[in-house]
């Protein structure tokens, strides 16, 4: 039982827990900060497995921005305050069942295998391998990840900018057409 | 086929020719068609004579040309089961073929003479066109069943002719008596019928055909030997059976009800029907089953009924007063003579005088319609006298036939009764027991002389008696040719080849005395010595018989003068001598009429209907009908329930409205809008996969 | 077994885990950003799993092969970056024009 078996365990068990009230707790900003913690145990887990840069990564994209920008979303929205957001439990029986299903077999499927030649692996930074990687076998696509990424960017820009209806924008362009030649 | 095959089916074929195209279009043909349906029957002569020429070249005892077709055969492999119908041209055939077709051609040409009231009238209904298209059809009839070959086409004939008779009976429309005496005698020929029906099917039962050769063929080969019906042998029974359709037909004792009152229709019709043909098919039916009847021993039975027929009808004719009614009796009696020779065994005579018969009957019947027609349709003889001054050539003719009939000599019936009184003379001397035929016979022969005379006397001689009588007038040529040709044939020179009829003179050759040489059925095997037995006793006989039935005629026609011809005797006291008892019993037709309508109809028949009416109303009506009724009513509302819970409730409305209504909401969740849910499907997907992974 | 560090079964059994919770989360929670967690909870539970099998089968030692398994949670990461933002813009339109983002009333697709 090294440090890091430790570690690993404790994060296991701060993953489940995160991921358990992520699912099922009432209220929606208690999921978003259990869903917090469970993605810092992910984190962790990543440093557990050696996999720095992407602990890193993890920490710094995944918790610093995009869950950040969840519990804006969560805090803007109605959900905190108005009661009836507050989850009804009769919708959860067959996800649960489906979704237990899942897990019973996927483990089951798991179980028959044989992992029997693991070891301790040596570990290393694993940066510089992944800056490599990424202008190496994974150069084009990294460029598509960037592609899309720019398309993601401007797509959420036009879906998030507010419907204007065409006659009040024609109505509005020609008073400033007036207003410019006036000016001028 | 042979070439006398074909005039033999042209002969029945012509007349019924006529008969269609009369109902079809007789109306509109000029003068009503009556030419066509006498033009038909004559052509049916001419070939009738064509026959009878070649049977007369060829004349042998056993000529016989025959031809039969397949009806219908519906032989299984184990059964066979044939109908065959045809055509049988022997001596008898022929002769009856050329006396048929004669006497109805010339009875079609004296209808057209008498019932010219009745021409050409639309309002009357065109009953012109009627009679003529009856009377072929009559005559057709009556042909078809002279050429069968087999009792079946026989039988179908016959029933076509009770048809006939019932529609020329009651031809009068507009009379009851007449309506009721054509039902009369189409049900007493009916109740015969029957008889000849049963008859006719065990003879098919017993031996798969109904053909006249195999007949006689089944029972030389004995056939009929062991056969029994309920204990009784199968011939005797069958022989009667046949029997009894002749006593329908030929209005025997005790269905001889129907004759006289069938004077109701027109006097054509009663000299076709009641003198020439259909009287006389029960005769030639009897003729051609005579084997049948030797052997299964019905003779003795038939002279008893046609000697009981023969002496009580010749009473009867004593008293009566219409002009037709004497000589319906004398038909009656007549008939009677012809089937008590048979039954005494000689058929061939029994069919001699069923041809001399047939042609003076049916120039007596017709003269006595000149008479009637002469005297304005008056019929009683007491209104008629003194008309031989007026009807010049009806009173030659009558008195010709009239003197045939009595026997006198040198005239056709003579011969034949005098045969008929030499047989049954030989008979009664092989027989002793049967000594009341004889008396029947020749007193018969006696009372027949008798009245006929008397009738000729009150009709022709002394001083006219009405208004009627006074001012008759001779009839027309088609009237009195028929009787001249009827009159010339009725001397015996045309049947025996002997101009006196004593057998001295014969101008035949070897077809002398032709007429009695017919031989239409094959000699029984065993009935040799009999037949021969009585062949010598009538020979022997046939002088004493020939010098009885002279004193007897000559003894019946001075009775008659004296009473009627120059009133030296006075009727009405001799009849007063008689008790009253007799006079009551000639008067009601020895109550005949009275026990089959008062007795047996009334008192059996109708309660008897009565009661089964009743039966069928209540049981089979009520109970069966009605109450059947009531459970399928059950039945169906029981059917209605469960179609409405049934199959509307659970199959309709159910199955098939709310189990896709609830298949369809438990489906209709699937897409509920909800994104969630589609995910859970994904999920559900992706569930399965993973269990049922070693099968996808 | 105990020995968790290096206990590929165990990883796999958290991600599992992570990865049935995120399940249940995208189906059933009834605000629009609830799924998205949820989506984000089984993104990572994959991402892990790869990460898992990288280090504990292949190794992170740079020896003339590449890690191809942490490039791939990396890009994993992105991506879900890109898809957050334009979830939460639909998110931002769905509320704009309903005023609300509760799962159930979202219905338009029923049918």
């Amino acid at each position: 039982m090294t440090i890091a078996d430790i570690f690993v365990g404790a994060c296991f068990i701060l993953g489940a827990f995160g991921a358990f009230f992520t699912a099922f707790h009432p209220n929606i900003l208690y999921a978003a900060i259990s869903l917090i913690l469970s993605l810092l145990s992910v984190a962790g887990l990543y440093g557990a497995l050696g996999a720095d840069f992407l602990a890193a990564a993890q920490l710094i994209i995944y918790i610093g921005g995009i869950l950040i920008v969840i519990l804006f979303a969560v805090m803007m929205s109605e959900d905190i305050y108005k009661k009836r957001f507050f989850e009804g439990a009769k919708k959860y029986i067959w996800p649960t069942i489906f979704s237990g299903i899942v897990f019973v077999t996927l483990t089951r499927v798991m179980m028959q295998v044989d992992w029997s030649n693991g070891s301790t692996p040596d570990f290393e930074p694993t940066s510089r391998a992944m800056g490599w990687a990424l202008v190496g076998p994974y150069a084009v696509t990294f460029q598509y990840v960037a592609i899309i990424l720019l398309f993601g960017l401007i797509g959420a820009v036009i879906i998030a900018r507010p419907a204007i209806k065409m006659k009040q924008r024609a109505a509005e362009i020609a008073v400033e057409d007036n207003t410019e030649e006036k000016d001028a | 086929m042979d070439s006398l095959i074909l005039y033999a089916l042209l002969i029945p074929a012509l007349p019924l020719a006529a008969y269609f195209i009369l109902c079809v279009v007789g109306n509109r043909l000029p003068r009503q068609g009556d030419w066509l349906s006498t033009g038909a029957i004559f052509t049916s002569f001419l070939c009738a004579v064509r026959i009878f020429f070649e049977m007369w070249s060829n004349f042998s005892p056993d000529w016989v040309v025959q031809q039969s077709w397949t009806w219908m055969d519906l032989s299984t492999l184990n059964i066979p089961w044939k109908l065959d119908l045809g055509v049988r041209l022997d001596n008898l055939s022929a002769t009856m073929l050329v006396m048929v077709t004669l006497c109805a051609a010339l009875i079609h040409l004296f209808s057209i003479g008498y019932m010219r009231d009745h021409h050409g009238k639309p309002e009357d209904g065109y009953r012109y066109t009627s009679f003529f298209s009856y009377l072929s059809l009559f005559t057709a009839a009556m042909l078809g069943l002279v050429i069968s070959d087999n009792l079946f086409s026989l039988f179908m004939c016959w029933e076509v002719m009770g048809l006939c008779s019932y529609l020329l009976i009651g031809f009068y429309r507009h009379k009851p008596s007449a309506a009721n005496a054509s039902l009369k005698a189409f049900m007493t020929t009916r109740v015969g019928d029957l008889g000849l029906f049963i008859g006719l099917l065990a003879i098919f039962a017993l031996l798969g055909s109904f053909r006249f050769e195999d007949l006689y063929n089944a029972i030389n080969s004995g056939v009929f030997t062991n056969e029994q019906i309920l204990g009784i042998p199968a011939a005797f029974l069958i022989g009667l059976g046949i029997f009894i359709g002749t006593v329908g037909k030929s209005a025997q004792f005790p269905l001889q009800i129907w004759l006289p009152d069938a004077m109701e229709g027109p006097t054509p019709v009663s000299a076709l029907i009641h003198a020439a043909t259909m009287v006389s098919a029960g005769i030639y039916l009897i003729i051609r089953v005579f084997p049948l009847l030797e052997y299964g021993g019905v003779l003795t039975i038939v002279a008893y009924v046609g000697g009981i027929t023969c002496f009580f009808a010749a009473i009867l004719a004593i008293k009566q007063n219409d002009i037709k009614k004497v000589l319906a009796y004398s038909t009656l009696s007549q008939l009677g003579y012809m089937v008590l020779v048979l039954g005494v065994g000689s058929y061939s005579t029994s069919f001699f005088h069923l041809i001399t018969h047939a042609v003076f009957k049916a120039c007596l019947f017709m003269a006595s319609g000149a008479v009637i027609f002469a005297m304005h349709h008056e019929q009683d003889m007491r209104e008629m006298g003194g008309l031989k001054k007026h009807l010049k050539f009806t009173f030659p003719a009558m008195l010709i036939t009239t003197m045939a009939i009595s026997g006198v000599p040198g005239f056709s019936g003579f011969a034949s009764k005098d045969k008929i009184l030499a047989y049954v003379w030989g008979y009664v001397h092989l027989h002793p027991q049967h000594a009341l035929l004889a008396f029947f016979a020749y007193a018969t022969a006696g009372l027949t002389a008798f009245y006929m005379f008397r009738l000729i006397f009150m009709t022709f001689w002394g001083a006219p008696r009405s208004k009627h009588a006074e001012h008759a007038h001779e009839v027309t040529w088609n009237m009195w040719l028929p009787l001249a040709i009827l009159a010339a044939l009725s001397f015996c020179v045309v049947y025996t080849g002997s101009v006196t009829g004593f057998g001295f003179d014969s101008i035949f050759g070897a077809a002398n005395n032709w007429i009695t040489k017919l031989n239409p059925a094959p000699l029984v095997v065993g009935a040799e010595a009999a037949r021969q037995a009585l062949e010598e006793a009538a020979h022997h006989a046939h002088y004493p018989a020939m010098i009885a039935s002279l004193i007897l005629a000559s003894g019946g026609i001075f009775f008659a003068y004296l009473m009627y011809g120059s009133r030296r005797l006075s009727a009405e006291k001799l009849s007063k001598k008689w008790p009253n008892f007799v006079h009551k019993a000639i008067d009601n037709l020895y109550y005949f009429d009275w026990f089959y309508i008062k007795v047996l109809i009334q008192k059996l028949f109708l309660p008897f209907s009565d009661k089964s009416a009743k039966v069928d109303n209540v049981l089979l009506d009520r109970v069966l009908v009605d109450g059947w009724k009531d459970v399928t009513m059950v039945g169906q509302k029981a059917s209605g329930i469960f179609d409405d819970m049934v199959v509307d409730g659970v199959m309709v409305d159910g199955v098939g409205g709310m189990l896709p209504t609830a298949l369809g909401n438990s489906l209709r969740s699937l897409q509920n809008g909800k994104v969630q849910r589609y995910l859970m499907v994904a999920v559900v997907a992706l569930m399965l996969l993973f269990l049922f992974r070693g099968v996808v | 077994m105990m020995n968790l560090a290096s206990n590929l079964p165990a990883f796999l059994a958290f991600s599992f885990l992570l990865f049935s919770f995120g399940i249940v989360a995208a189906l059933s929670r009834k605000s629009a950003i609830g799924v998205f967690m949820g989506v984000e909870l089984m993104l990572n539970a994959a991402a892990l799993n790869f990460v898992a099998f990288q280090t504990l089968r292949r190794g992170v030692v740079e020896n003339g092969h590449w890690l191809h398994g942490h490039i791939f949670s990396l890009f994993v990461i992105i991506l879900a970056a890109i898809e957050a933002a334009v979830a939460l813009a639909i998110v931002l339109r769905i509320f704009g024009n309903r005023q609300t983002i509760d799962m159930d009333r979202a219905t338009e697709l029923k049918g």
